[in-house]
């Protein structure tokens, strides 16, 4: 395939911004249904689609490797899932990590870690029993329904139940289960590092989309505080045209 | 639907409120000429935020249109409006949501008020069913599976609110295209975001009424607001995460402010009365 910023017309270092719009100026000169006499307008659009993904997904480079390694979708018909659940999310875990494009932070040291997690996490401890050890094998395997039908086989809910149930989850894709159980680890055992790193991973995304909301909120005064005058300013401004009836606030 | 994605008003300037106006007053031509006068009242927020996303989307490849005319609103002057054919998708998916919210309204409480739009709705439901059947049977296969998880009780948040999710992630999208993955992401996280809003919102008045509610349990644990605040967090992330993905160009500016300001509005507002009623 040709270089994709070369298809997109872009620099290496072009921003994001620049990215999608050269995207969007190459769409409207290729879209096939623009181009009606044109049959090599398909062959050129997805091209430039492919390119796109490519230059988002960071898959630009001989670095790039397996360029769908920490980028799994479990949903719909592009469904990347190899062996059932196997290193991948029964739900949305999808855009959870991939290089290059990733301006929440997913791809390093959260996404990542759906491959390689499964061995690193989950450490091994002497004083599981038999079915923790069970349950902890199953997800250092990425086998993480098997997982969850021992765990909520348990009668026993301790710190490392929790922990356990939380990277089950995660890797079914069930992600507030999994940030629920992540806290209650952390609060029934407090001086734990893993269960606290874990955690912290899970805060991750939330904490890089707060730092992205300073851009667009803006504090108020108490009457910014009001459902009603909210909805009633909105529905003013849709329905009566913005002229003489806006309450500002 | 729930009327929780709207915009931050405050945070856009007059040019971007105008914008917001005429693709909201887009829809609701669109609309009109789908369905009639009928269908006006299904016009929502929720829905326009589709219409932007779309349209933005899918910006060049579709034909736009756009114009200044009368409306029973605006007998002078008129309105602006501008609109593409994601904007009759979403103007076919408002009469349907209506159609089917209405019909469990009458279904499961006996609203005769739901049994008048049930009825009033039926003819443009099956226009929209005929067009869009994947989306149409999927409104009523997760609201019946959600019916399910409400009748049993189930506190299981993922399973519940993903119910809703699933139904959003399958009218995002749209065309099952290229795009897909994204636009099923977004529609997934934001419709269990609005689905947890609302019930977080309704605790108190369901736990008045005995009515179903799924933070019931969660509630009395310490940490509670806590925790819902991460979890709105964590499923917004994921929502913006996705649209980051896409290359919106046309109107970024305002689906930005919808899913990182305006979405907290509600939320915003139900934690600054909380705090003034906690004042001596």
């Amino acid at each position: 395939m040709r270089d994709p910023y070369e298809v997109l017309g872009v620099s290496r270092g072009a921003s994001d911004d620049e990215i999608k719009k050269a995207y969007r100026a190459k769409c409207k000169r290729w879209h096939p249904d623009l181009n009606p006499n044109d049959p090599t307008a398909e062959e050129h659009f997805k091209e430039v689609q492919a390119a796109y993904d490519a230059i988002t997904k960071g898959e630009t480079g001989p670095q790039g490797g397996n360029p769908y390694g920490s980028y799994q979708q479990g949903y719909g018909q592009q469904s990347y899932q190899q062996q059932g659940y196997q290193n991948g999310y029964g739900g949305f875990g999808g855009f959870d990590g991939f290089d290059g494009f990733d301006p929440f932070g997913f791809g390093f040291g959260f996404g990542g870690q759906q491959q390689g997690y499964g061995q690193q996490g989950a450490s091994y401890s002497g004083s599981d029993s038999p079915e923790m050890q069970a349950a902890r094998n199953f997800v250092v395997n990425g086998r993480y329904a098997e997982a969850r039908r021992v765990l909520d086989g348990m009668t026993g809910r301790n710190a490392r139940w929790y922990y356990l149930s939380s990277l089950a989850n995660q890797g079914l894709g069930n992600r507030i289960d999994a940030l629920q159980d992540a806290r209650r680890a952390v609060q029934l055992d407090p001086n734990n590092t893993e269960y606290q790193m874990h955690l912290r991973r899970m805060q991750n995304p939330g904490q890089t989309y707060r730092t992205t909301q300073t851009t667009y909120a803006r504090p108020g005064g108490l009457t910014q505080w009001c459902w009603s005058m909210i909805l009633l300013n909105l529905l003013c401004n849709c329905c009566c045209g913005g002229w003489g009836f806006r309450f500002r606030m | 639907m729930f009327g929780y994605v709207v915009p931050n008003q405050a945070a856009l300037s007059d040019e971007a409120q105008k914008r917001y106006r005429t693709a909201y007053c887009g829809l609701c031509r669109r609309i009109d000429a789908l369905h009639g006068l009928r269908g006006r009242f299904t016009l929502s927020y929720d829905l326009t935020f589709l219409n932007l996303l779309l349209c933005s989307l899918y910006e060049g490849e579709t034909e736009a249109s756009s114009g200044h005319d009368r409306c029973p609103i605006h007998p002078l002057g008129g309105v602006e409006w501008r609109a593409a054919s994601p904007t009759d998708y979403c103007a076919d998916l408002s009469v349907a949501l209506h159609y089917y919210n209405a019909e469990d309204k009458w279904k499961d409480d006996r609203s005769l008020l739901g049994l008048g739009y049930e009825k009033l709705l039926t003819g443009c439901k099956q226009d929209a069913e005929s067009r869009w059947p994947r989306q149409c049977s999927a409104i009523r296969t997760c609201l019946d599976r959600l019916a399910g998880y409400e009748a049993s009780g189930s506190e299981d948040l993922d399973a519940v609110s993903g119910c809703f999710g699933a139904l959003m992630a399958e009218l995002f999208d749209y065309r099952q295209d290229h795009w897909s993955p994204e636009l099923r992401s977004i529609g997934f996280h934001l419709g269990k975001f609005i689905y947890l809003l609302d019930a977080y919102d309704d605790l108190k008045r369901d736990q008045r009424k005995g009515a179903y509610n799924p933070l019931k349990s969660l509630s009395t644990q310490p940490g509670y607001e806590e925790e819902m605040k991460e979890i709105f967090e964590l499923l917004l992330a994921q929502c913006a995460h996705s649209f980051e993905r896409l290359p919106c160009v046309e109107d970024a500016d305002l689906l930005r402010n919808i899913l990182y300001s305006g979405v907290w509005l509600k939320y915003n507002c139900k934690t600054a009365k909380d705090a003034r009623k906690r004042q001596p």
